[in-house]
């Protein structure tokens, strides 16, 4: 077993394979040796998060892992092929949908992180500039030069 | 699970433009849509850097257009733009069926067999896998599909490789002395000049990994010696307005062995065997022997031999001449001035025969057989043309240019234009006279002549077969 101790002082004692689903978890667990009892801090990630990582190291902890990156083999990794229990899992809250893509990011965990990416990705799909704009708080930061330039170098895939 | 809410409670949620870039990345990535990509792309500067990254545009060309192969160097934004428009020349995508590991695969196993078996000539050799063939480097293929690593002989020897290919379904082969790549059901040369960016560098890529693993063998023709081959292909095609050079048909051969990759480059080109000197002309008549063809050499010969026994002064008695019974395609072949000069340049030696030094009496026959082929070459030129404005949908000529008309010089204007605005055209496409339907490139994958010089040369003697049949 693992003790994992999130930004807000919270412990969580996970299984060692549970935990090792985070790459960065992992290679500390190897600097550190296989008998040091002492807690893992993770000052990236608050309790409430951690305990969602948890959760999905837990349902995914049997996995295959990856393939590899780089195989011009693999099947396109579309955004719609979500399984039920992640699509589940992931249906919580914008700022908490950031919150754990930020987690997996740092812990390092790709499984996690491609599930939230693909999910932000479902939301911005099939929207219109202005619309993705609202979805997300987005403030239009282009000067109106740079925003006719980016309308003009991505008007060719509008006209059709 | 709504656990949600309480979680929210401390802090507010962070924007989705403070996500750091490679995760903002990530999110454009898996949109797996252009359209969503370039409108990601004006919300904001955050997004707008994500979505120009040259990754999120291999995703795009893998997703979208299904260009699964991603070698190096490849500005895939501009790929994908010229592709998705159908501005991009075409690709091969059953190259798909090649992935890198299954290219490093069949490259182990080609280096393993090339450092296995050392003939006693001292030339390692690849042998065609179907038992019995027996066919060896010069004329064997790879096949890459899947890894698999089959050997297989060319259409000029036994076609084990495309028996192969019908047999398994297998698509993608690469020549083994030259790596150049062929696919069986495109029917069509891969990686080659007018083909796709993307597709031009996978085939490269696959060359050089299987030439890095090879250590560079020497069976294996390096990149530079393929330049050099691409180059000669290339060379202008013999044109109806060119002055003729005859070629002797054994170097041309060996040259155009050499430009399909069947063999490596021939030494300087030999002419002497098509040559004769008056001397010889009298002595070869009074023996009655081949040179009589048509009858005027021997008659001359007989004269000359007269001449001679009078002990008359003849000061070209010593002056070589074109063989007068020497034959197209059996002794020698026609060629441009231009390839003459481009191909003396590359391989010296000589010397040059130019139909404007024969003897209007003594090569009565030859002169003949010249303006005939030179006559179905401006048919078949004028054919070209108009196939050229057809595809364009312009009105053609229907008939060669006249050349007496008053309207003249209109008329050849419009045919210039006609062929500066047309594309292109690869030479071999404008081939006199295809002979037979086993020479087009869909049957003859062993020759890269299909895409190459070499046809131009042959192109010669098959305008002249059809026109003296």
């Amino acid at each position: 077993m693992v003790k994992l101790s999130s930004s807000d002082g919270r412990e969580f004692v996970v299984a060692k394979e549970v935990a090792c689903q985070s790459v960065l978890i992992k290679n500390m667990l190897e600097d550190l040796g296989e008998d040091s009892d002492a807690p893992i801090p993770l000052p990236n990630v608050s309790g409430p998060v951690l305990e969602k990582v948890i959760e999905y190291a837990t349902h995914h902890k049997d996995d295959a892992p990856p393939p590899p990156e780089d195989d011009s083999k693999n099947i396109t990794k579309s955004s719609e092929d979500i399984e039920e229990w992640d699509k589940e899992f992931i249906n919580v809250d914008q700022g908490t949908l950031f919150e754990i893509i930020l987690a997996a990011n740092y812990l390092d965990m790709k499984g996690l992180l491609d599930l939230g990416c693909k999910t932000v990705a479902n939301m911005i799909k099939g929207k219109t500039v202005e619309e993705i704009r609202k979805t997300f708080n987005i403030v239009n930061d282009f000067t109106p030069e740079e925003e006719e330039q980016i309308r003009k170098e991505n008007e060719w895939c509008e006209d059709r | 699970m709504a656990t949600a809410p309480p979680m929210r409670s401390h802090e507010p949620p962070p924007p989705l433009t403070a996500l750091p870039p490679e995760v903002l990345q990530g999110i454009v990535g898996h949109l797996g849509d252009h359209v969503a990509v370039c409108r990601v792309a004006r919300t904001c500067r955050a997004l707008a850097r994500a979505a120009s990254a040259n990754a999120v545009w291999r995703g795009l060309c893998r997703d979208v257009l299904g260009i699964r192969f991603h070698p190096p160097g490849v500005d895939w934004r501009r790929c994908f733009i010229a592709t998705f428009r159908g501005a991009a020349p075409p690709i091969c995508l059953h190259l798909n069926a090649v992935a890198d590991a299954d290219a490093a695969a069949a490259a182990r196993m080609l280096a393993d067999t090339l450092a296995g078996c050392t003939a006693p000539g001292g030339d390692a050799r690849v042998s065609c896998s179907v038992a019995g063939c027996g066919v060896l480097t010069d004329f064997v293929w790879v096949c890459l599909d899947g890894g698999c690593g089959f050997i297989g002989c060319g259409r000029t020897s036994n076609m084990h490789a495309r028996e192969h290919s019908l047999q398994t379904g297998h698509f993608i082969s690469f020549k083994v002395r030259t790596l150049e790549a062929w696919c069986y059901t495109c029917s069509q040369w891969l990686g080659i000049e007018e083909r796709h960016e993307v597709e031009r560098r996978r085939v490269a890529q696959i060359s050089d990994m299987i030439r890095a693993a090879a250590h560079h063998h020497r069976a294996l023709d390096s990149d530079i010696e393929n330049e050099r081959r691409r180059f000669q292909r290339s060379l202008p095609m013999l044109a109806s307005s060119d002055r003729i050079y005859f070629v002797s048909a054994k170097w041309s051969r060996a040259w155009q062995d050499y430009l399909v990759g069947n063999g490596r480059a021939p030494g300087p080109i030999d002419n002497s065997g098509l040559l004769v000197t008056m001397r010889e002309v009298a002595e070869l008549a009074v023996h009655g022997s081949e040179i009589v063809e048509p009858g005027t050499a021997n008659r001359l010969g007989l004269m000359l031999k007269r001449e001679i026994d009078l002990g008359r002064p003849l000061p070209l008695l010593d002056h070589p001449i074109l063989r007068v019974g020497a034959g197209v395609q059996e002794d020698f072949l026609y060629m441009g001035e231009p390839m003459w000069d481009a191909l003396v340049d590359l391989y010296g030696g000589g010397p040059p025969i130019c139909e404007d030094e024969l003897d209007p009496e003594l090569h009565r026959f030859h002169i003949e057989s010249i303006s005939s082929f030179r006559r179905r070459l401006v048919l078949f030129e004028h054919e070209a043309v108009a196939l050229a404005a057809a595809a364009d949908g312009r009105p053609a000529p229907a008939q060669p240019p006249p050349h007496e008309s008053a309207s003249d010089e209109e008329f050849h204007d419009e045919e210039n234009d006609v062929q500066g605005e047309a594309p292109p055209t690869p030479p071999w496409t404008v081939v006199p006279d295809p002979p037979e339907p086993s020479l087009l490139p869909a049957d003859n994958d062993d020759e890269p002549d299909s895409a190459s010089a070499a046809e131009q040369a042959a192109a010669p003697t098959t305008a002249r077969r059809s026109a003296t049949q």
